[in-house]
């Protein structure tokens, strides 16, 4: 039984990384899967008007819920226990970081995310997390 | 039935793919992995000499294929996995993404090679089209 972990965006090929991941549980058992949303940090003092780190922090909290709620209504009425985790950095090196400590046996991603316009290239962080982590990535569109 | 398709090329990161694979289809109540090494001969003047014609070039790079997937077979012939080989020319990418489209295969697992920096560039090669060209899930296996 593998844990994995699945970092979304809300995006459509984040969503289907977890759909995948289900789907593949005729064949492949998952123990638990570990949702992560990666929230690119403010900085204090964004926007000139001196947000607090409070505010700032409860912005990544709300980004970060409305990112993780497609996959968490997913994952609930599948009925595979599951954890979420919202943290503000780099999104491939958080993603092989959380990958480490949450003993994540294997990653399911979409192959971008939102906001990558490139038709051409596997996404970034996908590449990024590769180049960061031994684990088997599973890419998903 | 579930259709595994496998790209290997005989090195040890297409080896950890197959018993990635084979794993998967272990789980399955049926299931069939379907090896497949691509060969990129080359084409035209490379026989321009009388003595080497295209068909002596094919024939050797069908053979170089066929050693290409002898690990993997001895992998799975060992597990009792069933499976099927097969040595195509043409561009990889291209091929690995049409093999799986017309055989049904629901998941490609291959091997990425390389560490660092260079991974990247490596990326950007066969796994990084076979991504954007499948239309099923890729697993990468280092």
């Amino acid at each position: 039984m593998k844990r994995i972990l699945i970092p979304v965006d809300g995006s459509e090929p984040a969503l289907n990384a977890v759909k995948a991941l289900l789907d593949a549980r005729r064949y492949d058992p998952v123990e638990r899967v570990d949702l992560l949303a990666v929230q690119l940090p403010l900085q204090a003092g964004a926007f000139g008007s001196g947000l607090s780190q409070e505010e700032i922090d409860a912005y990544h909290q709300e980004e970060g819920q409305a990112a993780l709620q497609a996959a968490r209504d997913l994952l609930t009425q599948s009925g595979v226990p599951f954890e979420t985790h919202i943290l503000a950095g780099s999104p491939a090196e958080t993603i092989a970081r959380v990958a480490d400590e949450t003993g994540a046996n294997e990653i399911f991603m979409g192959t971008r995310g939102l906001g990558s316009v490139s038709a051409l290239f596997m996404g970034s962080v996908a590449t990024g997390v590769l180049s960061l982590t031994d684990l088997p990535i599973t890419l998903v569109k | 039935m579930l259709n595994i398709l496998v790209p290997v090329d005989g090195s040890e990161n297409a080896d950890r793919a197959v018993v990635y694979a084979r794993r998967l289809a272990q789980g399955a109540q049926s299931a069939r992995i379907h090896l497949l090494n691509i060969q990129t001969p080359p084409r035209g003047r490379a026989g321009v000499s009388r003595l080497i014609t295209q068909e002596m070039i094919n024939d050797f790079y069908a053979r170089e294929g066929q050693e290409a997937t002898e690990s993997a077979r001895k992998l799975l012939n060992a597990a009792g996995v069933d499976y099927v080989s097969h040595v195509v020319f043409g561009h990889a990418p291209t091929e690995i993404a049409g093999y799986a489209q017309d055989h049904g295969c629901a998941r490609i697992v291959m091997g990425t090679r390389g560490n660092g920096k260079l991974l990247n560039i490596l990326i950007g090669s066969i796994a990084n089209q076979v991504v954007q060209l499948a239309q099923v899930p890729v697993t990468l296996v280092k």
